[in-house]
């Protein structure tokens, strides 16, 4: 089928399914998968269903565990301090309407509502008996940004689908996994800790774990940004007022009112309840409990000032961007009076204050605080909202009755219950909990015709035979959905419309820098030890790929560790045996791998030194992660074993293009190149990889060198001369923008790879001249000089026999000639620049300099100590244009058949 | 249509016909299967020690006189281009150093010109030192922001005196300044006239026989595979990110309203039949199976000189170190046609590439920042024909329902007649916003019937179904010349974007 068409039907069909999900359906993203397949599997995808909906927890299906691995419900230990009471009653009312594409079953849809309320309610309450409360704490807002470049670059966003306006067209991705309304369930502090460890909650790793660091906190403030209320408790513990004005340094906070005053947590700035023109000021008391200095930073947008004890440790004010000051104290033990005090003009708000000293890590100073100088416990005081939940006994009790009635201990985990073996008969595809309506005392899975159906040919599958190791492994691969991001053989890979989604670092590389590598044969191209270390750690060899390899659980994915590598097992290449010795076929392979030969180093790098062009996987790490035999097969034909690589073939046709290494037989060009890369970092450089300068020296005649220079622009000449002295000029604006003496230019960085980025002037003394263009026309005499080069056309250049170029460009109807050459003066030289001009427009005026540094009158100025002007032929003055200084010459007012001349001395 | 001359017309200059093609020079029968080898041979121009030339453009100001620039920004002068004995007797010249990245030369008018990275100069040499002594900036009109992959490849002159410069794409990804991602032409006055837009990451630029100017894109984001692409003037090549100039190009007459964006993920051919001004690659270039990066574009105006294909088109590519060869024929007003693989092994990475009226092929090469099959840095060499003709395909021509090929050599009708001598499959790509594509819908078409016409130079191929807007990969290992060799090249890629309709 063109594949074209073969999308259309995928479409259209889980265009249906998508649409019974919608009304009710669990989402499994994996099995809509393969259903999109040419030929789609479909009792592996119902025997996916009967594994991720838990059907065996409570059904006796002989032989099934052999093909399914069931998923494990989440824990509940800790319910209470992570969920929201409010989110688990309504969710237990009715689950998929509070997580669309939940695999929850709906216990209660048999029971009347009002009962059915009562029911939740009670399971709510002993649910939050399980557990101490949740503590509210407020998402980070300057981590938001961080949290949302995570979430769209590392992962989530793959499963998730773009959110948040989220520079994407599409809203909605094929096997999107919904997240629902993640402020109505969790709270900042327990939504951290589920990302940072989400099989502590959710053991069998189908939320696999992304998330480094404290990126939990980046990405749970990104994702929880929308939750303005807080709800749960709040632990104050320092005291703030408020203050509204417009200043531009810290006020007297003794001479100001508060508009409003009262209880903070630590140093929370929402309590200012706005964003410009207001100061804080917190207090707190601090119990030091060993004696010693203590270092503190404090950083702020706009300014800041810490005391504590009435002294001054960081004074932090003015108006500036984020900025960090840091400051120590010699504190004794003792309880210690803290006053911070911030205030914001516009803009960004930031404020945080961070300890470090005897006994204390890194901490947030605003967490040690208390709001009294003597000690008293601190008590979570509710945070006011319509309908507190106020935990009552006797419904909790009920709730652990009904707890055990449903059965939702045999799905779920709660270390004061035991789970129940199975004891109904064995499941059948129709009726039941599967039925097309609720049954009464039974749970009900909102299933569709063509998911009842896809149970039936799974469940006959289960009976009729045993599973092989490639049946488990597709298992794994699809109830993980591996196959969301990964292809294997015919199974699963990216669908275009979440392409996009997936990002690299570099775009030149195509799609192998960006979407993750083929599973097809994965077993075979990977050492053993190499394939536990990627699923069990996500260890990561391509730094150009922004996505992550997540971590699924050793107990959810070992066994793919045994079964690939058997599955997968290539056909062994015979050992070929060198017609040299080791070290001949070293150098041979150094010089294979080189770029005077395959060019592997155009485009590997080795050992951190970068290629030439793209960045692609460090060859030292070859032989560390790949099988021989895979590598050798590779070799012969890369885009048989990864179709649309950018790697060549190095031998084509089985030939190589070098007939006099090693006798010119291919298999053991081949063998060299990996016996090469067993070394690893031991392995010899390869050839044409050390690059050195290439510094371009003038003797006889000027050298010209047109490229990207650094600070000039894209449009540079730089001129080096005999003399020892340099210039930059920029043809997109007329100026003269830099000069400098000795050496000129390294021309390496554009000669000896892809020529990117900008160079930098070999040299010393290094002028930087003026910005803008060089020669304007200005109307009056305070015009700010333009940023656009008006009327400016370049018209080139032409060279004296020994190179030295002038320079020729128009202003309006104003011909310029430019030329510069170099006068030796002791161990340097000199510059004399020769300015004419044909019929030179009124108010013509060249910018030879801008620096608050430029003093000087008549025809000498200076550039502080770095630079003498000596300027003939025109009149030169500095001017001053809102506090800045520019040397300029009104070329207008040149004298009659005189060029001007201006002479550099530094 | 183009190149529609017959076998015998191509043949008349009776290269071949004296002299039995199938004898070694020594007149003893070949033993051996012939190799390209035996028909076109490259002799290695060497620049003077130390110097690195890799070549970035090839003209020619005199018959016997060559320049060709370099990427490090030198034109070197390089006279007696033909001798047998190029270390000997080539003189080579600086004639201009310090510009950027020159990808274009052409003459005009005792002016030498040079597309640079960011303009377009003339120079010439006033005191007769052989150095150029004035730099004239013709037009720089067209953007750069200092993205080394912002290059400019610059052709001869057309006709009318316009020179034609491809401008590719920010990092070969986006349209981050004015006209990146456009094809420009520089007019006798030194304006510049906005002409094509769609354009991605070209490798070359040049002519066909009949004046058509052409490009190669390479493989990436809206290019399933490198191509080479007619620029029609006013037509949108594919690429939609620089079509955000649209509002800039002056009324010239020649750029009309910005074309509707095609759908990633679609088909060429689908959205082609959706916006008028998308012109269809004429011919693509498989992935790995024909190259891995389309440079220079030249044809054969050598009359015969250079073999059997005058006035056909040649492609190089920089990967594989090889020059293609094209067919074209125009269909529906558009051109298309198949490529045929042609000479591999040359020095370095090919990128310009020059056939010459004396009947020889110049190729400069280099593998700077992209690695090539040919090992070398940089190489300039140039490929001559023995004078041998070889046993190749020599045209396609698409049928309503086949194909008709003709070849340089009379067949051995038997197995050119037996369906069996050949073998098709057809393939499209994605037309898609993400990097390159894989090839999809795959057909395998029988062969139906293969008949020899009378001359025994052509056979005309039927098959049960020929898909439009697929690639058509031809094998024709069974077939046979008339002495009993099989084809140097026995394989075909026919682009069949439209259909004749006899």
């Amino acid at each position: 089928m063109p594949q074209m068409f073969r999308w259309f039907c995928v479409i259209a069909f889980l265009g249906l399914f998508c649409i019974t999900n919608q009304a009710a359906g669990p989402v499994i993203p994996g099995v809509a998968k393969v259903l999109s397949m040419e030929e789609p599997n479909l009792a592996l995808a119902g025997r996916i269903l009967i594994g991720e909906l838990q059907c065996l927890r409570c059904h006796q299906n002989p032989g099934a565990s052999r093909w399914i691995s069931s998923k494990e419900a989440p824990k509940l230990d800790h319910a209470s301090t992570r969920l929201k009471p409010e989110w688990v009653q309504g969710f237990l009312e009715n689950p998929n309407l509070h997580k669309i594409g939940t695999t929850m079953p709906n216990m209660l849809d048999h029971l009347e509502p009002k009962e059915r309320k009562l029911t939740a309610e009670a399971l709510t309450h002993f649910l939050a008996t399980q557990g101490p409360p949740l503590i509210a704490k407020r998402f980070s807002s300057k981590l938001i940004q961080t949290g949302q470049t995570l979430y769209s670059q590392v992962g989530c966003a793959s499963c998730h689908g773009p959110r948040n306006g989220m520079a994407l067209e599409q809203k909605e991705i094929p096997n999107q996994i919904p997240l629902g309304k993640l402020e109505g369930k969790y709270h900042y502090g327990s939504l951290v800790q589920f990302l940072a460890n989400p099989h502590s909650v959710r053991p069998s790793g189908r939320m696999p774990s992304l998330l480094q660091g404290n990126e939990a906190e980046a990405v749970a403030s990104f994702l929880l940004q929308n939750d303005t209320k807080l709800t749960g408790a709040l632990l104050f513990n320092t005291l703030f007022s408020a203050y509204e004005g417009d200043w531009d340094k810290l006020p007297d906070f003794e001479k100001i009112k508060p508009v409003r005053s009262g209880k903070s947590v630590g140093f929370d700035l929402t309590v200012a309840t706005r964003q410009n023109n207001v100061a804080v000021l917190f207090t707190g008391f601090w119990e030091v409990k060993r004696a010693g200095i203590y270092q503190f930073s404090l950083t702020s947008d706009d300014g800041s000032r810490l005391k504590i004890n009435n002294k001054t440790v960081i004074n932090n004010d003015g108006i500036h961007p984020s900025t960090k000051v840091q400051g120590t104290l010699d504190l004794p033990i003792g309880v210690h009076k803290v006053e911070l005090t911030t205030f914001q003009g516009g803009g960004e708000f930031e404020l945080s204050a961070e300890v470090n000293g005897p006994g204390l890590g890194k901490t947030d100073l605003g967490n040690l605080l208390r709001t009294t100088l003597t000690p008293a416990v601190l008590a979570p005081v509710p945070i006011q909202a319509k309908a507190p939940f106020v935990l009552d006994q006797n419904k909790a009790s009920q709730g652990k009755h009904h707890f055990v009635q449903l059965g939702c201990v045999n799905c779920h985990n709660l270390q004061s219950f035991k789970a129940l073996e199975p004891v109904l008969p064995p499941l059948k595809a129709e009726g039941g909990c599967i039925g097309t309506t609720p049954t009464k005392g039974k749970p009900f899975y909102p299933l569709s015709d063509h998911q009842r159906k896809w149970i039936a040919i799974g469940l006959d599958s289960v009976a009729k035979g045993t599973p092989t190791q490639a049946d488990k492994i597709s298992h794994t691969l699809v109830a993980l959905n591996c196959i969301g991001c990964h292809q294997r053989d015919t199974m699963g890979g990216v669908e275009p419309e979440r392409s996009a989604l997936f990002l690299g670092t570099q775009p030149e590389m195509g799609d192998e820098a960006r979407i993750p590598p083929l599973l097809t044969g994965i077993g075979g191209k990977l050492k053993t030890p190499w394939l536990k270390e990627v699923m069990e750690k996500g260890t990561k060899v391509r730094p150009y790929m922004l996505t992550r390899m997540p971590r699924f659980g050793e107990s959810n994915i070992g066994h793919l560790i045994h079964d690939l590598p058997e599955v997968d097992k290539l056909a062994s290449v015979p050992v070929v045996d060198f017609s040299e010795s080791e070290n001949k076929v070293k150098n041979v392979a150094k010089f294979l791998v080189g770029g005077k030969a395959l060019g592997c180093i155009k485009c590997h790098t080795f050992n951190g030194i970068k290629a030439e062009g793209v960045q692609a996987i460090d060859m030292v790490q070859m032989s560390n992660r790949l099988n021989r035999d895979w590598f050798i097969t590779y070799m012969k034909n890369p885009s048989v074993m990864r179709p649309g690589t950018r790697m060549p073939a190095s031998f084509p046709n089985g030939k190589t293009f070098f007939d006099n290494l090693l006798k010119g037989e291919v298999n053991q060009q081949m063998e060299a190149v990996w016996f090469y890369l067993t070394l690893r970092d031991k392995a010899p450089v390869p050839d044409g990889l050390i690059r050195g300068a290439i510094p371009l020296v003038p003797n006889k005649d000027a050298i010209i060198y047109r490229n990207f220079l650094e600070g000039v622009g894209p449009r540079s000449i730089g001129v080096g001369y005999p003399e020892k002295v340099n210039l930059a000029f920029d043809a997109n604006l007329g100026r003269l923008a830099q000069i400098w003496q000795g050496s000129f230019i390294d021309a390496s960085k554009h000669w000896l790879d892809r020529g990117a980025g900008n160079q930098s002037p070999l040299g010393d003394n290094l002028i930087n001249l003026a910005n803008g263009p060089g020669i304007v026309i200005l109307h009056s005499p305070n015009e700010r000089w333009p940023t656009k080069a008006v009327g400016y056309k370049f018209l080139g250049y032409t060279t004296t026999p020994d190179d030295r170029p002038t320079f020729r460009y128009q202003i309006g109807e104003s011909i310029i000639n430019d030329f510069s050459t170099g006068k030796p003066e002791g161990e340097t030289a000199n510059l004399i620049r020769t300015i004419s001009v044909s019929s030179p427009s009124a108010g013509l005026t060249l910018k030879i300099a801008e620096s608050n540094a430029l003093n000087g009158g008549g025809n000498i100025f200076h550039l502080g100590k770095d630079l003498t002007f000596k300027i003939h032929g025109a009149p030169a003055r500095i001017r001053t244009l809102a506090g800045k200084k520019e040397l300029v010459v009104d070329l207008d007012k040149s004298t009659k058949d005189q060029p001007l001349k201006i002479e550099y001395i530094w | 249509m183009v190149n529609r001359r017959n076998w015998l017309q191509t043949t008349s200059l009776g290269l071949f016909l004296g002299a039995n093609p199938w004898k070694s020079m020594g007149g003893e029968p070949l033993t051996k299967p012939p190799v390209e080898e035996d028909y076109y041979n490259i002799t290695t121009l060497d620049p003077p020690q130390g110097v690195v030339l890799e070549a970035g453009a090839i003209d020619f100001p005199e018959e016997n006189r060559l320049m060709v620039s370099s990427r490090r920004g030198e034109i070197w002068s390089v006279s007696n281009p033909y001798a047998a004995n190029p270390s000997r007797d080539c003189k080579w010249v600086r004639f201009a150093h310090g510009l950027h990245e020159v990808l274009g030369l052409a003459q005009k008018d005792e002016w030498t010109y040079a597309v640079q990275r960011g303009e377009l100069t003339r120079m010439k040499d006033t005191n007769g030192d052989g150095k150029a002594d004035i730099f004239e900036t013709v037009n720089m009109d067209w953007e750069i922001n200092g993205d080394y992959h912002e290059y400019a490849f610059g052709s001869k002159f057309d006709q009318e005196g316009n020179l034609w410069i491809v401008l590719c794409l920010t990092g070969s990804f986006g349209s981050d300044c004015k006209y990146r991602g456009w094809c420009v032409r520089v007019n006798t006055q030194g304006k510049m006239i906005p002409t094509t837009s769609g354009i991605r990451s070209p490798g070359g630029i040049g002519f066909n026989q009949e004046g058509d100017v052409f490009y190669t894109d390479n493989q990436g984001p809206w290019n399933g595979t490198c191509s080479l692409k007619h620029l029609a003037p006013g037509s949108f090549q594919g690429h939609p990110d620089g079509n955000k100039w649209y509002d800039l190009a002056p009324e010239s007459g020649v750029m009309g309203k910005k074309p509707v964006s095609p759908k990633s993920g679609s088909r060429m051919m689908v959205e082609a039949a959706k916006i008028p001004e998308l012109v269809p690659p004429a011919v693509y270039f498989p992935y790995n199976k024909m190259g891995q990066s389309a440079s220079g574009v030249d044809f054969d105006r050598s009359k015969g000189k250079f073999g059997p294909f005058a006035g056909q088109m040649f492609v190089n590519d920089q990967t594989h170190s090889t020059l293609m060869r094209v067919v074209l024929e125009k269909i529906n007003g558009r051109y298309q046609g198949a490529c045929i693989p042609f000479k591999k092994g040359f020095g370095s990475g090919n990128v310009p590439v020059m056939i010459t009226e004396k009947g020889s092929a110049f190729v400069g090469g280099t593998n700077r920042g992209w690695g090539s099959r040919g090992p070398k840095n940089f190489a300039f060499e140039r490929l001559d024909w023995t004078g041998k003709v070889p046993f190749e395909i020599h045209e396609i021509h698409a049928k309503p329902d086949g194909f008709e090929f003709s070849f340089t050599q009379p067949l051995d009708p038997k197995s050119a007649s037996d369906p069996k001598s050949y073998q098709a499959s057809t393939f499209c790509y994605i037309y898609q916003a993400s990097y390159g594509s894989p090839e999809v819908d795959h057909t395998k078409p029988k062969i139906i019937s293969a008949t020899v016409s009378p001359d025994m130079k052509s056979v005309r191929l039927v098959f049960d179904k020929v898909v439009v807007g697929n690639i058509h990969e031809i094998h024709a290992d069974g077939v046979r010349s008339s002495q009993g060799f099989s084809l140097l090249h026995p394989v075909a890629w026919y682009t069949l974007n439209y259909l004749p309709s006899a």
